[in-house]
């Protein structure tokens, strides 16, 4: 009798294990953004990425999914070294500047009509673009941020300093007035700092360089992007502005290697998935100790943009499995509210801003945080999908890392931009 | 077949696994990588399609201000780090030979050796932090104005270099061992009888016989010292690109985020050359020497 059940029953399972289609689904996102956000109790306030699968897994018998976390610094190789290896993900969730570089090379599987269509009467203007590489769609928006200043409410109490700074220069006084040092001149204290060693600083420095640069009027690229236009007055200007907080004693490259949460820095320019951070650090003491306010601009407000953006790896068997769940994911509405479950998580875990309008009207009142973000698109630039983009952003940083060193003149630092930029678009070709 | 003729069979069988793998990991692979070298290769669409761009990849790397960096800040790495390190080694290893308790001193210098690299990067960067970090703190004694030791330009590369070389110290120090102990202590006694002194025993004597030894070293040491890339990576971030790029560094970038496979395998040509020229010179200025050159 044992027998008699048994033999069917592994039978069974094993028709399953067949039967059932696994999903990997790959991304940056960790920790709570993953596992949720949980009160002092233990109990589950804000439900993280982990929870959405479940639930699709729930809905899906025959799905499984799972999530492959990789660090942002190595993502990109990541993915095409696992496409290469024929071990890549089935879904991802992608940085867009990549996406010249992955769909040239065919990493991507352009998104379904149902999907497009979706996507563009559903999302902002500026996400949709995004997600769109040589005209195609390619997948769906995930989040679009702009970067904005954040302060430490404290220490500019203790300074005495009752108005954020609005221009450039204002930044650089107030930055003064904040930076400490030691007897030995080693600074203890920074009134701005830029990150270096983190795995975002390739985007934390130039993303404040190009708004500075937006603010003055200038493009990093031409029209057509097949031209640097970092040489130009507008561009040297904008480097000036960043050496100014070097050459006045306001920071200096070892400010990389402290952090906001230590609240030994007192001005940041960060992204909105950062506020999320901090608000999980601080606890409590968020709403005391974080301030957000437009970034100091030189002749005109100005903030650049980012987008990201989920795609189906062209490898993957299970390409209409992974659009479906997409689809359930980040398109369907939830039955009350009106919104999607990747908004959800976008907003209210992640940090960033949901770039589905509806989301982004429904969660724009809840989220204080999020509001100065938001408000910030009127003034944002989104970032331009250029081929080789991430080769050349890390260009771009390396000359701004040089005049902030005092290596370079600005003026030299961004002549070598500009050329460097173009022969690498050149090869590109 | 002749008896000799079974026997070289028989050997020839035995190294066929080791052949066969030295075949597939090194002489295809070398050979692979010289070949895509000169091809404008992505990783992402076959190797054999994609068509010869001739030499551009090579001009492509020398008319490269990163490379060049990367170059002249590689055999300054490579000269520094495996001749320091070596010289250390050696007056280390003599120090404590013979030494009561030398086991735990053996231990202590040989400790970093066991260490992850990235550990080891990881706790000297917060060594070397310019605030807290503790080397700027015992600075701070002797009223030495503090540094940016991982973000300076100039004092990057040094300060990671100095990391290399306190890392590297146990291996050559327990070879060193190994080669003193091989040196007969009649000759010393002899010394000492003739009337020498420390100093001229050791320049006559103990370093001569130690070439052999030393040749080893070097050559294993400087093969490393090309390939750093750990302690660079993890330590060097904060620090202009220019100032701390090593060969190495400027190959994984340009392969796995630029998708330039061609010519980071060119770097890596070039590196095989130098690092191949290096050891060919090494080989000939020590061929001479140990034991052997006594009776010779």
């Amino acid at each position: 009798m044992k027998k008699a059940v048994f033999v069917p029953l592994v039978l069974l399972v094993s028709i399953l294990a067949f039967s059932q289609i696994t999903l990997v689904f790959q991304t940056h996102w960790s920790d709570f953004r993953v596992n949720g956000i949980f009160d002092r109790n233990g109990n589950l306030l804000y439900p993280g990425l982990k929870h959405y699968l479940e639930e699709y897994e729930a809905l899906n018998p025959g799905v499984k999914i799972e999530i492959r976390e990789v660090p942002f610094g190595n993502y990109l190789q990541q993915i095409l070294v696992g496409h290469m290896a024929g071990r890549g993900a089935d879904i991802y969730n992608l940085y867009s500047l990549w996406g010249v570089q992955l769909v040239g090379s065919g990493v991507l599987a352009q998104a379904p009509e149902y999907v497009a269509s979706k996507v563009v009467s559903d999302f902002l203007p500026t996400a949709a673009k995004g997600a769109t590489i040589n005209d195609l769609i390619m997948g769906i928006p995930a989040e679009v941020n702009t970067y904005a200043l954040i302060y430490n409410k404290k220490l500019f109490e203790n300074a005495g300093i009752s108005k954020v700074p609005e221009t450039w220069d204002e930044l650089v006084e107030v930055g003064k007035l904040l930076t400490k040092k030691d007897s030995r001149g080693v600074i203890t204290q920074y009134g701005f700092a830029f990150p270096m060693l983190e795995e975002s600083s390739v985007s934390d420095i130039v993303h404040p360089y190009f708004a500075l640069l937006y603010g003055a009027g200038g493009e990093p690229f031409n029209s057509s992007l097949t031209k640097s236009l970092l040489d130009s007055p507008a561009a040297v200007l904008a480097m000036e502005a960043i050496a100014k907080l070097f050459k006045e004693g306001v920071t200096d490259t070892a400010g990389g290697l402290f952090d906001f949460t230590q609240k030994n820095i007192a001005m940041v320019i960060k992204a909105p998935w950062y506020a999320s951070y901090l608000k999980e650090a601080f606890g409590d003491e968020y709403e005391d100790i974080v301030g957000i306010a437009p970034i100091p601009y030189i002749e005109r407000p100005a903030t650049s943009a980012y987008t990201f953006f989920y795609a189906v790896h062209s490898g993957s068997k299970n390409q209409e499995e992974a659009w479906k769940f997409l689809d359930w994911f980040a398109l369907q509405y939830k039955d009350m509210p009106d919104i999607t479950r990747a908004g959800e998580l976008g907003a209210q875990v992640i940090g960033v801003i949901p770039p589905n309008a509806k989301d982004l009207e429904h969660f724009r009142s809840q989220l204080v945080d999020l509001q100065e973000y938001v408000s910030l698109l009127d003034f944002a630039t989104s970032e331009p999908n250029i081929a080789q983009g991430d080769q050349i952003k890390k260009t771009i940083m390396d000359e701004i890392v040089a005049a902030m060193n005092n290596i370079k003149t600005p003026e030299q630092a961004m002549k070598d931009a500009a050329s460097k930029i173009n022969s690498i678009l050149q090869s590109a070709k | 077949m002749t008896r000799k003729g079974k026997e070289n069979l028989t050997a020839y069988l035995f190294l066929s696994p080791i052949l066969l793998f030295f075949a597939v990991f090194f002489c295809f692979a070398v050979g692979f990588s010289i070949l895509v070298s000169f091809k404008n290769w992505n990783m992402l669409d076959s190797p054999v399609s994609v068509p010869f761009v001739g030499l551009r990849n090579y001009v492509g790397l020398f008319t490269d201000p990163l490379f060049r960096a990367g170059l002249v800040n590689t055999i300054v790495f490579a000269l520094a780090v495996t001749f320091t390190s070596i010289t250390l080694a050696l007056f280390v290893a003599i120090a404590l030979y013979k030494l009561k308790g030398s086991a735990i001193w053996r231990f202590i210098f040989f400790a970093p050796m066991i260490t992850p690299a990235v550990a080891v990067g990881k706790i000297w960067t917060y060594l070397y932090n310019p605030s807290y970090g503790v080397v700027n703190h015992v600075l701070g004694w002797f009223n030495i104005p503090a540094r940016a030791w991982l973000s300076d330009p100039t004092l990057t590369l040094p300060s990671i270099m100095i990391v290399a070389i306190w890392s590297g110290l146990g291996v050559p120090m327990l070879i060193f061992t190994a080669g003193l102990d091989s040196i007969p202590t009649s000759y010393y006694d002899a010394a000492r009888i003739d009337g020498s002194s420390k100093v001229r025993t050791f320049f006559s004597i103990t370093l001569p016989l130690l070439k052999p030894t030393t040749l080893f070293l070097l050559v294993t040491g400087m093969i490393n010292a090309w390939q750093t890339f750990d302690l660079i990576y993890i330590m060097g971030g904060a620090a202009p690109a220019a100032s701390t790029q090593l060969v190495s560094i400027f190959m994984y970038n340009t392969a796995f985020s630029y998708m330039q496979m061609g010519k980071a395998l060119a770097a890596s040509v070039v590196l095989f050359v130098i690092s191949l020229f290096t050891t060919l010179l090494a080989l000939r200025s020590f061929r001479k020497g140990g034991m052997e050159s006594y009776y010779a």
